[in-house]
């Protein structure tokens, strides 16, 4: 038995984690979370049926980024006034930790997305940041509510009323 | 109808109904971390109650290949054996038994249940970029990367689309490792 291959549309962002990345998919009935490692994908599907609550929240992760980048290049400029002829190498340490610093402000804060079912609430870790994460809430809350609509209507089980009896001549 | 409630995934209190599905940032009056909290029907509707599977009253009435007394409610679209409530599985519209999904999950055929893959191409990559950390190995590492190169040609790859970049890079870093090798095994013989 074979069921056609499913068409699937990436949500942009990659997370990563300890010697693992995370990807998001969109399927026409679900999510598809994708979860590499050096040679095998773990997939985990939400459907969008069973999609109970999205939140988004924001996270410390970037405060600590910033905080670590910025130590990095403390330290960096004091070794590059101490040494002497290193001064060139310590200097461009230096400047890569400010570029950073930078880039990872520009980005904006870090939001962790958790998707909640009946039976388990998962954090998509591929949704970074909050304009990113933002986009695809706004993409996707049309189509889990249109899937719920359909799955609600698919589920009616209530027979409609019973049409009055005609009234007797003469009554 | 069991109505449970939004918490907070930072201090894990109930959220008021007045700051989800606001369609913007809010904070948490708990704990005045930022967030957006945006809840569909599915919460309210509860957990759904499975189907159960009806026994047979009348003699003559079909019944389930797996459980003779339930009413047979649908077929196996794969092996065609009669199925009651429960053992119907439907996966996108088609229904099966219990013993034909697996045998399509074991198979591959079925991807609504598969839970893993492996894909040989990033295999491949991770065998001829790993070979940089301790280069000897790659002597070996690099016949490996070719050969999982092309075998991710042949063997069903992730269920995700993707490019065959990975095996290309994969392959023409091997080779790269291996002309290595051999231009440092010509030197060692030139040399002595």
């Amino acid at each position: 038995m074979s069921v056609p291959a499913i068409a699937y549309k990436r949500v942009p962002g990659t997370g990563s984690g300890a010697f693992q990345t995370s990807r998001l998919y969109i399927g026409p009935d679900h999510l598809l979370l994708v979860t590499t490692t050096g040679w095998t994908e773990s997939y985990r599907r939400f459907y969008f049926r069973d999609i109970q609550v999205l939140i988004l929240c924001r996270t410390e992760g970037g405060k600590i980024q910033n905080a670590i980048l910025a130590l990095l290049l403390f330290l960096s400029a004091i070794i590059a006034t101490q040494v002497g002829a290193g001064a060139v190498v310590a200097w461009s340490f230096a400047a890569a930790f400010a570029l950073g610093l930078f880039a990872n402000t520009l980005r904006g804060p870090p939001f962790a997305c958790h998707i909640r079912t009946a039976v388990q609430t998962t954090k998509l870790v591929s949704l970074g940041r909050a304009a990113r994460a933002q986009r695809f809430l706004t993409q996707l809350r049309p189509i889990i509510e249109a899937a719920q609509r359909t799955a609600t209507a698919d589920d009616a089980t209530v027979p409609p009323p019973a049409e009055p009896a005609p009234s007797s001549p003469g009554s | 109808m069991n109505v449970t409630v939004v918490t907070c995934p930072g201090c894990k209190n109930p959220l008021p109904q007045s700051i989800c599905n606001t369609g913007t940032m809010t904070l948490c009056p708990s704990c005045d971390i930022t967030l957006r909290a945006e809840v569909f029907p599915a919460f309210f509707k509860g957990t759904a109650i499975g189907q159960k599977a009806e026994t047979i009253v009348e003699e003559g009435t079909s019944s389930c290949f797996y459980h003779e007394k339930k009413k047979a409610m649908t077929h196996c679209d794969a092996c065609g054996r009669f199925l009651c409530a429960l053992c119907d599985l439907d996966l996108g519209g088609t229904h099966v038994c219990p013993a034909c999904a697996d045998a399509g999950r074991k198979k591959g055929n079925v991807t609504e249940l598969e839970t893993s893959r492996t894909v040989y191409d990033s295999a491949a990559l991770t065998l001829a970029l790993g070979a940089f950390l301790v280069w000897p190995v790659a002597i070996v590492t690099a016949p490996a990367a070719i050969y999982f190169a092309v075998l991710s040609w042949r063997r069903p790859g992730s269920l995700v689309p993707r490019t065959r970049l990975r095996s290309y890079l994969a392959i023409m870093v091997a080779l790269l490792q291996l002309a290595g090798f051999v231009l440092l095994t010509v030197s060692i013989i030139k040399e002595s």
